[in-house]
């Protein structure tokens, strides 16, 4: 059964079928022609993930994501990320990275990051004399920080999948998140400093800096509002993504007083047609996971691998390899939902924290969104910037090296996930 | 990666068939929006009515958690659908690069025909579950089950309806990637 689902799934993916009906033709056809399942259950099935309470965070944080990003904010984080670093080697490219860090705050997605900030910074970093492939380098690699600090939708799917606490989750990705902002802001400084690219030269004042952070505090603020009712217990994830709903709403329409209807339409909209492109995935998930589950594939793998490789570190460098190749070429949530439950059993069986797997699993996966062959930020900046994919891929390296450093910390150093 | 909506980008076919093409997707959009962000809203309202009594009075109210399990699978089927419509659904497009236009146009007529078939036998399928389904009720709001098994064969129908509309512009399309080719830089 699970060969069959495998195999036809390949092939219809080769096809570029999308991967949601790819998902619930293949596992469908599997379950029910060779594993003897009742089509009723099939349908079943793929119906249970949409009565999952915790899912329901997803589509209100995206929400609030989309009300906050969609005014003025943008330019205010913009600002403030230029008032703290735009004056220093590599400023705008460092402003890129600021910017990233503090709209994963509010965005959760980095493909929705990547648009908002790269139409925004791209453009004004050419227009300042910076080569348009390390703008976009900067943009497609920035934006998957988003992946990591609260409220990270991959990370809503691994606790999902992995029955792990949103709210450890959440908190273990914030290090890991600035570890590479401040990896990457790095990288934008000395690429700046050896190849002279220009300076911002604005005279900064405290007055100016403060006026600056007192305008991006919300959204600096949502982070911290989503950590801090989760952690103190007092409401669920899916009651905290509501309640970041209405801060958007209140934010957009008492503080930024940039909230028109036509604004709420669009981001209604946005919600429901990304909430149609996960959910198809995560409800497709459902019936691969139970053809998985009914063979035991999870378990057969765990124990195979354990037996196997023996040490540890060699599984833990084994799973690297294979999300970080998967990951080149299947979408974030995708890849965590098929991959999840193997590894969470190969993590049982050999001791890993699941907190820790499933930051490694963001930062891989989320590695693979700025990789070709199929990487949707790089494509997205690429885009942008009206740029060569290869091109941006050769600015691309240092943003790797510090993407693969930062992964080897929390794969081997469990302190850098678990506190 | 591309992703497959209709664009501007398309020739816009001509005569009666175009005309019910075009037709059929505007209805199946208004429904797919006025489901989607209805369910979306009245979650809100609900769940965040339901944080507030609780945090004034320890107490909730109870129906507004039986909310998300009739409004979501109406949000998410929606959503799917919408998605459809819009071609935002992911996939990895690399074969098509490979593909002339004839190869396009017959790859693509494929996937409808397949998406067709599928998705309208589940819904058929989905007849069965809700017969099954029938005399499940939520406790609190008293409101059968079937409502929300409802939201899966309508969206299958959806989806079953999103495919023949597409094949109606794939077969006159003289470029077959543009039909519902979403480029996913103009989501700024």
């Amino acid at each position: 059964m699970t060969l069959t689902m495998l195999l036809v799934f390949g092939a219809l993916l080769v096809l570029a079928l999308p991967v949601g009906y790819a998902l619930v033709i293949s596992s469908g056809l599997a379950a029910v022609t060779v594993g003897g399942m009742p089509s009723v259950a099939a349908v079943v099935k793929i119906f249970q993930p949409t009565q999952s309470f915790p899912l329901l965070a997803i589509p209100f944080f995206m929400l609030s994501g989309s009300l906050m990003m969609g005014g003025t904010l943008g330019k205010r984080l913009i600002h403030f990320a230029t008032m703290l670093v735009g004056r220093f080697h590599g400023g705008l490219g460092q402003v890129t990275v600021v910017g990233s860090t503090v709209f994963g705050g509010v965005s959760g997605s980095a493909v929705a990051e990547a648009s908002a900030l790269g139409s925004m910074l791209i453009p004004w970093q050419k227009r300042e004399g910076y080569p348009g492939a390390f703008a976009a380098a900067a943009t497609a690699s920035s934006s998957v920080i988003a992946g990591l600090i609260p409220p990270s939708i991959p990370l809503i799917l691994f606790a999902a999948v992995s029955n792990q606490s949103i709210a450890s989750l959440f908190l273990a990705g914030v290090l890991p998140g600035l570890l590479l902002c401040a990896g990457f802001m790095l990288t934008c400084y000395f690429s700046g400093r050896l190849r002279g690219f220009k300076r911002l030269t604005d005279e900064v004042t405290l007055k100016g800096v403060l006026s600056a952070t007192l305008s991006a505090a919300p959204a600096l603020a949502m982070p911290a509002f989503i950590v801090i009712l989760l952690r103190a217990g007092i409401a669920t994830p899916t009651e905290v993504s509501v309640l970041a709903v209405f801060y958007g709403l209140l934010v957009s329409m008492l503080v930024y007083r940039d909230l028109t209807l036509r604004r709420l339409y669009d981001a209604l909209l946005h919600t429901a047609v990304t909430t149609g492109v996960v959910m198809l995935v995560i409800a497709a998930s459902n019936l691969v996971g139970y053809v998985l589950t009914v063979e035991a594939v999870p378990t057969a793998v765990a124990d195979w691998t354990a037996e196997t490789l023996k040490s540890p570190w060699m599984v833990i460098l084994m799973l690297n390899f294979i999300m970080v190749t998967v990951g080149m070429f299947l979408d974030l949530p995708a890849a965590i939902l098929l991959l999840g439950p193997t590894f969470v059993a190969i993590g049982n069986a050999i001791g890993l924290d699941l907190i820790q797997l499933g930051i490694m699993m963001a930062v891989n996966l989320s590695i693979g969104l700025f990789t070709p062959p199929v990487g949707t930020t790089l494509f997205i900046a690429s885009a942008i910037s009206r740029e060569k994919v290869g091109a941006v891929v050769k600015e691309l390296w240092p943003f790797y090296l510090v993407a693969i450093t930062v992964l080897g910390l929390i794969s081997f150093v469990p302190a850098f996930t678990i506190y | 990666m591309t992703t497959t909506h209709t664009s501007s980008g398309v020739p816009a076919p001509t005569g009666t068939l175009a005309s019910v093409v075009k037709w059929v997707d505007k209805v199946v959009v208004i429904a797919g929006t006025a489901v989607a962000i209805t369910a979306l809203v009245i979650m809100f309202v609900s769940l965040m009515a339901e944080v507030i009594v609780r945090y004034f009075t320890n107490q909730g109210m109870g129906w507004p958690t039986e909310m998300p399990n009739i409004l979501f699978p109406w949000l998410v089927m929606g959503g799917i659908v919408l998605a459809a419509q819009r071609g935002q659904h992911i996939a990895v497009t690399a074969i098509q690069a490979r593909l002339g236009r004839m190869g396009n146009k017959v790859l693509l007529i494929g996937h409808q025909a397949l998406i067709a078939a599928t998705f309208f036998y589940l819904a058929w399928v989905g007849l069965d579950v809700l017969e099954i389904t029938g005399t499940e009720v939520f406790p609190v709001t008293g409101i059968t089950a079937k409502w929300a098994y409802l939201a899966l064969i309508a969206g299958f129908v959806g989806l079953g309806i999103t495919a023949l509309t597409t094949l109606g512009h794939l077969l006159p399309a003289s470029d077959p990637l543009a039909v519902r080719a979403h480029h996913i830089e103009e989501d700024v």
